[in-house]
């Protein structure tokens, strides 16, 4: 089973890093943001050492990476990432949005509301 | 000295050891060698790249995966911790965000990038390498692709 462990989010505005790791600690409680390496970062970490970092994207600064990380099992942790990847797609109705295994084969996305 | 390598020790302390380790065959003029007895066992791209390291004259030692199942990183060579990443798929974006993320969460700023599989055209690959140094988010990345090897940042 491939692992899901990288979210890709289209075009969006500065700052939507913060603003989705805000919504990603909404949805989990139980995680601790803390600030990412670089500028603009984010990450979230869990008591049983999940973590979601989340940064401008390295080739296109206009999109969010947003890489996934966990110890658990694969199947618990490709459908805690796709927790994580409706959490940010619900977030961003007008964003293509994409959750790619670790062999960078898309697992699922959700296309944006305008468009095709 | 390997064992200890092997068991959940803090990052640093495993630098500390791989440091040492890297001095006594200094010492005594051991180059080239690799030792994967301590780590997990490399796959065929991982040691398409360390074939190369060894050439050079490099010391690779493979690194022991935590048993708290924590990312950490794939070898040190010549004691300094770093990162195998292959390339297979033509997303040159999604490729670059994946390294993004290994000196912050795995600790190991040097990267080296098996590309001989990429689907990535060369100056695609290269330009993305390149603006993963550019902003920092590591130190140093080698490409080794089919027919070129290029490098960006300081060893």
């Amino acid at each position: 089973m491939a692992r899901a462990d990288l979210i890709m989010t289209g075009q969006v505005a500065v700052g939507y890093a913060e603003r989705l790791a805000d919504l990603i600690a909404q949805r989990f409680p139980q995680s601790a943001s803390i600030d990412g390496q670089t500028a603009g970062a984010r990450t979230l970490v869990w008591p049983d050492r999940r973590r979601v970092h989340l940064s401008r994207g390295v080739v296109n600064a206009g999109t969010v990476g947003v890489n996934i990380g966990s110890s658990m099992p694969d199947t618990r942790h490709n459908a805690w990432a796709a927790d994580v990847f409706s959490v940010i797609a619900d977030a961003l109705p007008d964003v293509r949005v994409e959750l790619f295994d670790e062999n960078d084969d898309v697992v699922t996305e959700r296309s944006a509301r305008s468009v095709a | 000295m390997r064992l200890r390598i092997k068991q959940d020790i803090p990052l640093g302390a495993v630098l500390e050891r791989v440091a040492r380790l890297q001095a006594y065959r200094f010492e005594n003029r051991i180059v080239g060698r690799l030792d994967e007895r301590v780590g997990r066992p490399l796959d065929g791209d991982e040691h398409a790249v360390v074939e190369v390291l060894l050439s050079e004259g490099r010391n690779v030692t493979s690194l022991a995966v935590k048993r708290t199942g924590a990312a950490t990183p794939d070898i040190a060579v010549d004691a300094v911790l770093a990162e195998i990443k292959t390339s297979t798929k033509a997303n040159a974006a999604n490729f670059a965000q994946r390294l993004a993320d290994v000196w912050s969460e795995q600790g190991a700023a040097h990267i080296y990038v098996n590309a001989i599989r990429s689907q990535i055209p060369a100056d695609a690959l290269l330009s993305a390498m390149e603006l993963v140094v550019a902003e920092n988010r590591a130190k140093y990345i080698r490409v080794i692709g089919r027919d070129y090897d290029e490098m960006f940042g300081r060893w």
